[in-house]
């Protein structure tokens, strides 16, 4: 039964097979090949025209760099040294304008950004462009040049969140608060950036943003993903005006991260009125939270009791003990303990080492 | 009888023929892929820069662990040009396996290393830890002196005294770029879910390095080194930046990749009685999260790069690969259960199949391909004609695969200045896959037969 059943499955593919299998190699050996020699000189191609754009842009940032340097220390007006330029509408210049602007501060900037504002057109036509990348670099350098006009020729793209976030981040700077407004908007769409990167995109934005951030606090306690920047981005404004609601989210919200944003708020405010609110979080059943809460608590304290420390090195987490440590670390002075005492600790060789 | 044998074996051919022919379309597949992936990000790496400032000042702290056994020669310079590495809060965790040499004196010496107390922040099981130092010179330099337990061993003890959320797995002869660890630590910023980002490995043979950083990039002059550099090329752009796209990576290069913390030490740590730690851990995590429902991502990162030295003898790079080999089998194997499940998305749908039917039992198939398709022409039941023609597509197809991922390197970051480079690499293209492709299959199946035995030992 077997051997039949092998003979027939292989005089099946042999007998009637081989010539088409060979047909079908022979193919694929053409086809190949011809990809294969596509291939290479596609890479012959690429190694010489990145070759030749290096050597252009060599030259090219020589002459830039004469031109960009007179209209740095004004020997000669934006507008004498823009006619002076070779491609000055190029995305190359602008981008290597833009690294002159970075190194350099007060005048000399100034010098360089009316040397970029002189760009515009070619700005706006970057922006009106169906390149994706083209888009990118106008936002961003719209957002170095011109940002009062940067969200004029805007084009989201939901089904594309790096484009979107990317313009989102270089627009920034933009001064209108209903745009700002529609962008925190869209920022919140993403769900998975670090908060702090996002904190840091709306610090950015300014002080003006402050009722908004304050607005999403209150208001929205279904989402605490918005809550935790907000209150992140407070906190890096340092911002007191916010100690009240403070009080308030840390009464009735019960998100583990919200309150442990809040917690590191008043950390940061040093408001000692606010020490009897933080307590009831050292014994918390989430760690990050309690670990929050004693940071606080030591930091708004200018003395610590026995029990606290005893509560700190007892704490079911080698975290909170490490972090309590830090920071006792850094007081001027802590309660006495005998070394039978500390020996009853649960994390006593961190007590002994860290702080004692 | 004679007859069935040589019917199956006829038929084992066909099943060779098919299985060469899927290989090299999901190969094929996977390069596409890759180029619109690399070509997405050069255009964001354009736009983004690493050394940006709101992504640098949202960038979490890392510590470097460096897991070192009788690396007395190279150990000071490595440290150094760790210390070196432009990131804003990084430390560097150096564990002494259990050095036999004087690398533990070294160190102290050249960094003036004191005892002190680091505290313990998880509790994986590993060999007992001696003494823990602290530089004087550089505070973010310290030093954990334990008793042998291997590369695993060494970096589950550096787990257990990280500070960080992020620790970044390095190998003690890796020389890492400047702004590497700011490059791979983005995907971290970008997406919370993030739980580990490798980065390329590229080879350090033939490149000169200075005060460890590199100064010039060249070709080894070692052509078994050269080989291994087209190898790396094809696969870190057409391999391991295709998996990153299908969400579905399976290795991160033990010799640079950043990784979470708390989601190491939740998933149980490197695993101790295995060779490929590093593609073993990344399984897991993979099960891990599979297991408990937990969104995660594992990224790939196509710049920031590590140099590492590749072996430059026959006899070392035979033990390397077997090596791979057996890493490569025990990861799959041990985490078999995940293979066609759905509930692990890609990576159990997808990746591990993929892993499973064409890098775990490639070399095998090869060879017995190879070994049949003789054995018929000897006995008179194949031509030569057939069996030439396979030969050629399949070292055409090899010589096509590793010119595209010569285009890809010249689209993106082109690290080989020369013209000469890309002309000898092209030669590397043609040549490896005469003897050196066939080589690698016999040591892989060597390692296969290695893992093989030391499973019955351990029974």
């Amino acid at each position: 039964m077997f051997e039949k059943l092998s003979t027939f499955i292989a005089d099946f593919l042999h007998g009637s097979q081989d010539q088409a299998i060979l047909i079908i190699l022979t193919l694929l050996i053409v086809f190949f090949f011809l990809i294969t020699f596509i291939l290479f000189l596609v890479t012959i191609y690429l190694r010489l025209s990145n070759s030749v754009k290096e050597i252009t842009n060599r030259r090219r940032c020589k002459k830039w760099d004469e031109v960009i340097l007179d209209v740095m220390d004004a020997s000669v007006s934006a507008y004498e040294g823009y006619k002076k330029l070779k491609k000055p509408n190029s995305i190359g210049y602008l981008l290597y304008l833009e690294l002159y602007i970075d190194m350099v501060k007060g005048k000399e900037k100034e010098h360089l950004l009316s040397l970029g504002k002189l760009s515009l057109k070619k700005l706006h036509a970057l922006l009106q462009s169906n390149s994706r990348k083209k888009q990118l670099y106008g936002v961003h350098l719209l957002g170095l040049f011109h940002p009062e006009e940067q969200y004029q020729y805007l084009h989201f793209n939901s089904k594309d969140p790096d484009y979107t976030l990317t313009m989102i981040r270089e627009m920034r700077t933009i001064e209108d608060i209903r745009v700002k407004e529609k962008l925190i908007g869209m920022l919140f769409l993403f769900k998975y950036i670090s908060p702090v990167y996002i904190s840091n995109i709306l610090v950015d934005m300014g002080e003006d943003i402050i009722p908004i951030l304050r607005m999403l606090v209150r208001e929205r306690k279904d989402n605490p993903y918005e809550q935790i920047i907000a209150i992140e981005t407070i906190r890096r404004m340092h911002y007191s005006g916010f100690l009240d609601l403070s009080r308030e989210v840390l009464q009735n919200n019960h998100h583990p991260m919200v309150l442990t944003s809040c917690l590191r708020y008043l950390e940061e405010m040093g408001d000692e009125t606010f020490t009897e609110d933080v307590k009831p979080f050292i014994v918390h059943p989430n760690s990050q939270v309690r670990t929050a809460a004693i940071e606080a608590y030591i930091a708004l304290q200018t003395s610590i009791s026995v029990d606290d420390i005893k509560q700190f090195f007892n704490d079911s987490s080698v975290q909170v003990a490490v972090n309590a440590a830090k920071k006792l670390g850094l007081m001027d002075s802590i309660p006495y303990f005998t070394i039978e005492e500390i020996d009853e600790f649960k994390w006593a060789d961190i007590f002994k080492q860290m702080v004692y | 009888m004679l007859d069935s044998i040589l019917n199956i074996i006829r038929i084992f051919n066909y099943v060779v023929f098919i299985y060469f022919i899927t290989l090299n379309i999901w190969y094929f597949a996977l390069n596409i892929l890759a180029y619109f992936g690399l070509k997405k990000y050069m255009l964001r790496l354009q736009i983004t820069m690493p050394n940006d400032k709101l992504l640098l000042n949202s960038a979490p702290p890392v510590t470097l662990l460096t897991p070192a056994h009788n690396e007395s020669e190279n150990c000071i310079s490595s440290v150094k040009s760790q210390l070196k590495i432009q990131y804003p809060d990084m430390r560097v965790l150096f564990i002494n396996d259990g050095s036999t040499d004087d690398t533990l004196e070294k160190m102290i010496k050249a960094f003036k290393m004191e005892p002190e107390f680091l505290p313990q922040t998880s509790f994986l099981k590993t060999e007992k830890v001696i003494e823990i130092y602290q530089s004087r010179t550089n505070p973010n330099l310290w030093l954990i002196d334990k008793e042998n337990g291997k590369k695993a061993d060494a970096l589950n003890v550096g787990i257990n005294y990280c500070q960080t959320p992020l620790f970044c797995a390095i190998d003690n002869d890796s020389m890492l770029e400047q702004d590497s660890i700011s490059r791979v630590v983005i995907p971290f910023i970008e997406d919370t879910r993030t739980i580990v980002s490798g980065g390329i490995i590229r080879m350090a043979n033939g490149c000169t390095f200075e005060d460890g950083h590199i100064t010039k990039v060249d070709l080894p002059k070692n052509i078994l080194a050269r080989f291994q550099v087209m190898e790396y090329l094809r696969a870190f752009y057409g391999g391991r930046l295709a998996w990153d796209i299908l969400d579905a990576s399976l290795i991160v290069s033990g010799a640079f990749g950043v990784f979470r913390h708390s989601t190491v030490v939740a998933a149980g740590g490197y695993r101790h009685n295995t060779i490929g730690e590093d593609m073993e851990l990344i399984v897991r995590l993979h099960k891990y999260c599979g297991d408990n429902k937990i969104p995660y991502k594992i990224r790939y990162i196509p710049d920031p790069v590590a140099w590492t030295e590749g072996p430059t003898t026959l006899r070392d790079l035979g033990k390397q690969r077997d090596r791979w080999q057996r890493g490569l089998l025990d990861s799959i194997l041990s985490n078999i259960t995940m293979l066609f499940r759905p509930k692990y998305k890609r990576v159990g749908m997808i990746a591990m199949p993929f892993y499973f039917i064409y890098e775990m039992l490639g070399p095998l198939i090869e060879m017995l391909g190879y070994l049949f398709f003789f054995f018929l022409i000897i006995i008179g039941y194949a031509s030569w004609t057939y069996v030439i023609a396979f030969l050629l597509v399949a070292v055409i197809l090899g010589m096509c695969l590793s010119v595209f991922s010569l285009v890809l390197e010249e689209l993106s970051f082109h690290r080989y200045p020369k013209f000469s480079h890309l002309l000898k690499l092209m030669g590397v293209a043609i040549i490896e896959n005469i003897g050196y492709r066939q080589l690698n299959s016999w040591w892989r199946i060597k390692g296969t037969w290695s893992f093989m035995r030391k499973k019955q030992n351990w029974n």
